[in-house]
C-alpha cells in the first residue's frame, strides 16, 4: 500500500501545489511562445495551439478532476449512507421496498442518463457531480444495508436497547461509527470512478467548461494535436491512469482492512 | 428454469418502462428545443412546426402517442434530419454499434478467461502478477486515452491499419481493441477470483484426492462454478461496452448508434435521442437477462429459488 499512497499524495501535492510554482497560470495566452516544444524557456513542457502552458493546465485540470470527483462520490456517500442505515435499520417490509428501488436503478442504462441531463440542463460544473453522485450511491447504498443489517444482531445494540436509548440515537451513535470505516473504504473505490465518469463527460464536451479545464478536456484537446505533440496528450492521460491506479490500489487495501 | 426465466421477464417490463417514462420527462422538463437557431422564428412559424409535430398537445397525449408509437416500432420523426424517420437514422447505426460491441467482448473473453484461468491456477506465479497488473491497467486506461494513442501509434506512425469510417474489416482492429481492453481487464480479474475461489473449495480437495488429473478437474469440476463471476458481469459488461462506443464511434468516425447519440443530445433532437436511449436500455436488459440464464445453467442452486 505504501507505493500507491506515495504516487497519490505526489499527484494530489503537485495538484495542489504545483501551479503557485509555475510562471505561467493555466488560462494565460503567451502569445511569444504559440505551440512552443517542451523544454522552451518558462514552459518546461510547452504549450498548446493558442499559447497556454501545458504543465500548468495539466496540474490545474488534475486539480479540478479531482475536486469534482471528491464532491461527487460525498454526495454518493450521504445519499447512500442515509438510504442504506435506512434501510437496514427499520428492515422488514420498508427494507424490502426500498432495496428493490436500488436493484431496479442499477438495471438503467445510467451514463446515458447523466449525458441527458448535461445536454438538457445546461453543463454547469455542480450538475456534472450532483448527476455522478446521484448515480453511484446505489453500491454504498448496498453495503451499509448490510452492515447495519448484521450489526443489528450485536450485543451491544441490545444493551443500548435495554439502556433505554431511542432508535435513532442507537442508529446516529452505535450503528453509524461502526459503518464509517467500511463507507470510507467504498468511497476510496468510488473516487476513480467518479473521476473516470467526469473525464469520459468532458472529453464529449458534456463536463466541465471553458475556461475551466479537466484532465477530459486536455485529453481530447491532446488527442486533437497529437500529430504534431504527442506530449499533450500523453501527459495528461498519464495523470489520469496514474489517479486511477493509486486511488484504486489505496481503496482496495483499505476494503481489506475493514471488511473483516 | 421456465419459472426463472418468467419472473426476470415481468421484471423487465417495468424496467424498460421507466426508462422511457423518465427519458421522456426529462426532454419534456428541459429548457430550448429543437426549433431554436441563431435566426428567431416567426410566431405563426414556430406554432405551425409545434402542430406539425404533434408538440402542442397536453403532455398526457404526447406520452401516450409516443408509447402507442413506440409499440408498433416507430420512433416517430427526426426533428433535425428533415425527411429521416428516426427508425431510419436507427437501424442504420444499430449493425455499426452491434458489430463493433459483440466483436470487442468476444475478443475481451478470449483474452480474459484464459488468462484469468492461468493465473488463478497458480497464485503468485510470474503469470499471475502479469495478469494482475494487466487487469488493473487495462481498466484503468480509459478508452479516450487509448483510442487517439493506437491511432497515432499504429495508423499515422506505423501506417498498418486505417483509422476512420467504415470501409473493411481492417477498419474495425483498432476500435475493437480500444473498446475490448477495459472489459478484457475486468474479465481477467473476475475470472482469476472464479479460480481460486472454486480451487479452494472442498470437492475440489475431494477431485485431487480421488487422483483425478488438473485437466479433469478444470473441465468437469472447476470451469463452470469459476465462470459464475464472469457470466454475472454481462450485463454490466454490455452497459460499459456500449458507453465506451460512444468514445470509439466519435474518435474513429464510425456511424454508429453513439454517433447518433452525441449529435441528436447536441441538437436536442428528441426522438432521436429518446430512441437511442430506448434501445440501449433494451439492450442492457436483455444481456442482464441472458446473464440470469447463464448464471442459473452453472449453478444449480439458483435454477430451483
Amino acid at each position: 500500500m505504501r507505493g500507491p499512497l506515495l504516487l497519490l499524495g505526489l499527484l494530489v501535492a503537485a495538484a495542489l501545489l504545483g501551479p503557485l510554482l509555475l510562471a505561467w497560470p493555466y488560462d494565460a495566452i503567451d502569445w511569444n511562445a504559440i505551440r512552443a516544444a517542451p523544454g522552451s524557456p518558462g514552459h518546461p513542457l510547452g504549450t498548446d495551439g493558442v499559447g497556454r502552458d501545458l504543465l500548468a493546465r495539466a496540474l490545474v485540470g488534475t486539480r479540478v478532476t479531482l475536486m469534482v470527483a471528491l464532491a461527487a462520490a460525498v454526495t454518493s456517500l450521504l445519499i447512500g449512507v442515509a438510504w442504506g442505515a435506512t434501510a437496514g435499520w427499520i428492515g422488514g417490509k420498508t427494507d424490502e421496498a426500498m432495496m428493490r428501488i436500488v436493484d431496479a436503478l442499477y438495471a438503467l442504462p445510467f451514463m446515458f442518463v447523466v449525458i441527458l441531463l448535461m445536454v438538457l440542463f445546461g453543463r454547469s460544473i455542480l450538475l456534472v457531480f450532483l448527476g455522478i453522485g446521484a448515480v453511484e450511491w446505489l453500491t454504498m447504498a448496498r453495503i451499509v444495508r448490510g452492515q447495519t443489517l448484521s450489526l443489528k444482531q450485536r450485543g451491544f445494540v441490545d444493551a443500548a436497547e435495554a439502556a433505554g436509548q431511542s432508535g435513532g440515537a442507537i442508529l446516529i451513535r452505535h450503528i453509524l461509527p461502526n459503518v464509517a470505516g467500511i463507507a470510507l473504504a467504498y468511497l476510496m473505490l468510488t473516487v476513480p470512478q467518479v473521476v473516470m465518469v467526469e473525464s469520459f463527460l468532458s472529453f464529449l464536451g458534456l463536463g466541465v467548461q471553458e475556461p475551466l479545464t479537466s484532465l477530459g478536456i486536455l485529453v481530447k484537446e491532446g488527442a486533437d494535436e497529437m500529430v504534431t505533440s504527442p506530449h499533450a496528450l500523453i501527459l495528461p492521460g498519464l495523470l489520469l491512469v496514474g489517479l486511477v491506479v493509486s486511488l484504486t490500489l489505496v481503496g482496495e487495501a483499505l476494503r481489506r482492512r475493514f471488511e473483516r | 428454469m421456465l419459472r426463472l426465466l418468467l419472473r426476470r421477464l415481468a421484471a423487465a417490463g417495468p424496467t424498460l418502462l421507466s426508462v422511457v417514462l423518465l427519458s421522456f420527462l426529462l426532454m419534456k422538463l428541459a429548457p430550448g428545443g429543437p426549433f431554436d437557431g441563431e435566426r428567431v422564428l416567426d410566431p405563426a412559424t414556430e406554432a405551425a412546426l409545434a402542430r406539425a409535430y404533434g408538440l402542442d398537445q397536453p403532455l398526457a397525449e404526447q406520452l401516450g402517442l409516443y408509447l402507442w408509437r413506440l409499440a408498433h416500432g416507430d420512433f416517430g420523426p427526426s426533428l433535425v434530419y428533415r425527411d429521416f424517420s428516426v427508425t431510419a437514422l436507427v437501424s442504420e447505426g444499430l449493425p455499426v454499434s452491434l458489430t463493433l460491441g459483440a466483436l470487442a467482448l468476444l475478443v475481451a473473453v478470449a483474452i480474459g478467461v484464459p488468462f484469468g484461468a492461468a493465473a488463478g491456477w497458480r497464485p503468485d506465479s510470474a503469470i499471475d502478477r502479469v495478469a494482475r497488473w494487466f487487469a488493473l491497467l487495462a481498466n484503468a486506461v480509459p478508452t479516450f486515452v487509448s483510442a487517439p494513442i493506437l491511432v497515432l501509434v499504429f495508423g499515422l506512425t506505423l501506417g498498418w491499419l486505417p483509422v476512420s469510417g467504415l470501409g473493411g474489416a481492417a477498419n474495425l482492429v483498432l476500435p475493437v481493441i480500444a473498446l475490448a481492453l477495459p472489459t478484457a481487464g475486468i474479465v481477467t480479474r473476475l475470472t482469476r477470483e472464479g479460480v481460486t475461489g472454486v480451487l479452494a473449495a472442498d470437492y475440489i480437495r475431494t477431485a485431487r484426492a480421488k487422483g483425478l488429473s488438473a485437466a479433469v478437474i478444470v473441465r468437469r469440476h472447476a470451469l463452470k462454478p469459476a465462470l459464475i463471476p464472469v457470466v454475472s458481469y454481462l450485463g454490466p459488461a454490455a452497459a460499459g461496452l456500449l458507453t465506451g462506443a460512444i468514445v470509439i464511434e466519435t474518435v474513429f468516425a464510425l456511424p454508429g448508434l453513439g454517433r447518433y447519440f452525441v449529435q441528436g443530445a447536441l441538437n436536442r433532437d428528441y426522438p432521436l435521442v429518446l430512441a437511442v436511449v430506448v434501445l440501449y436500455a433494451a439492450l442492457i436488459i436483455v444481456f442482464n437477462l441472458i446473464a440470469d440464464l447463464l448464471y442459473g445453467w452453472l449453478d444449480p442452486r439458483i435454477r430451483d429459488r
